[in-house]
């Protein structure tokens, strides 16, 4: 007898309550998406500062078309003019962002501290 | 299958053995795929789910520590997996409800077989009204065994909000079950 359950009807029939069961192929459809590379994960297959060095070197690039040589002031200016230079400092920023996020620790729900009291 | 315990198992997988991974699978899957099928309302989109489970899994090992157990652990990703499909069943409907605010039940059924039948369907649809996190709760205390203390580990909150929790959610079963229920 479980002391955590009261062993009513309700228990009962949560106890009894069904659950599907995977496919027999499940491991190998699982297996298969292991070993397939995605394609944030080609990126995240670069050496970190192989990595680094391409999204920086996109960044400076698009900064440099921004900056032209004309300074600072009409830098905004000039991105909202040439949206290719605005392009290349997004996906430098984009690549950058790629290949330094890391997989999140799994979190717990936060949402079951409110409203309840232990 | 390998008998192996889950930390020679996991100390395997980060050598690099996929065989190792694909045991992991094999001594897991069943745990997964049974509580995403509880918790997640649409029955076609648990097998992806509990792949991306398996996924997470491959990719999060590296870090896993080994501070809590490997199955506490993969609880924590269902869980996570559960929560980021937002998924909301729509509420039994309100012609499915008696006056009581109970589930309607047929009161023409007599055979002992089919009111089994309709009581694990009104009980389907009266877990489906549950807030997801009572939902999980639910599936992982009654199909996964889990005790409390651990359920407390696996959501990161007092055992005494568990406890909390889980009475809620059996109290609004009880609510909704109450005119088919069976002793």
């Amino acid at each position: 007898v479980n002391p955590e359950r009261e062993n009513d009807w309700l228990d009962a029939a949560l106890d009894a309550r069904p659950a599907a069961t995977p496919p027999s192929d499940f491991t190998q459809r699982v297996m298969q998406r292991v070993t397939s590379p995605q394609p944030t994960a080609v990126l995240s297959g670069l050496l970190p500062e192989q990595g680094l060095s391409v999204g920086l070197a996109f960044a400076v690039f698009g900064l440099c078309l921004i900056l032209d040589m004309e300074g600072l002031m009409s830098a905004l200016d000039r991105a909202i003019r040439t949206p290719e230079a605005a392009a290349a400092v997004a996906v430098g920023s984009y690549v950058v962002w790629l290949l330094t996020k890391k997989e999140p620790e799994a979190e717990c729900f936060s949402t079951l501290h409110s409203g309840s009291k232990p | 299958m390998d008998q192996g315990s889950d930390e020679d198992l996991v100390a395997r997988c980060l050598d690099g053995d996929e065989m190792a991974f694909a045991e992991l699978v094999d001594r897991y899957k069943n745990l997964v795929f049974g509580i995403l099928s509880q918790v997640v309302a649409d029955s076609s989109r648990v097998e992806d789910l509990a792949q991306d489970v398996f996924i997470k899994i491959h990719r999060g090992l590296p870090g896993f520590r080994g501070h809590a157990r490997l199955s506490t652990w993969i609880y924590r990703i269902v869980q996570n997996v559960c929560r980021d499909t937002r998924d909301q069943p729509p509420a039994a409907s309100l012609d499915e409800r008696d006056e009581g605010g109970g589930l309607r039940h047929d009161p023409g059924v007599h055979d002992a077989a089919f009111r089994h039948l309709e009581l694990r369907d009104q009980l389907e649809k009266a877990i489906g009204m549950l807030p997801l996190e009572q939902r999980f709760l639910i599936s992982a205390h009654y199909f996964g065994g889990r005790q409390y203390q651990e359920l407390a580990d696996i959501l990161g909150i007092p055992m005494g909000t568990v406890k909390t929790q889980l009475h809620r959610a059996k109290a609004r079963l009880r609510l909704l079950l109450e005119p088919g229920k069976r002793k």
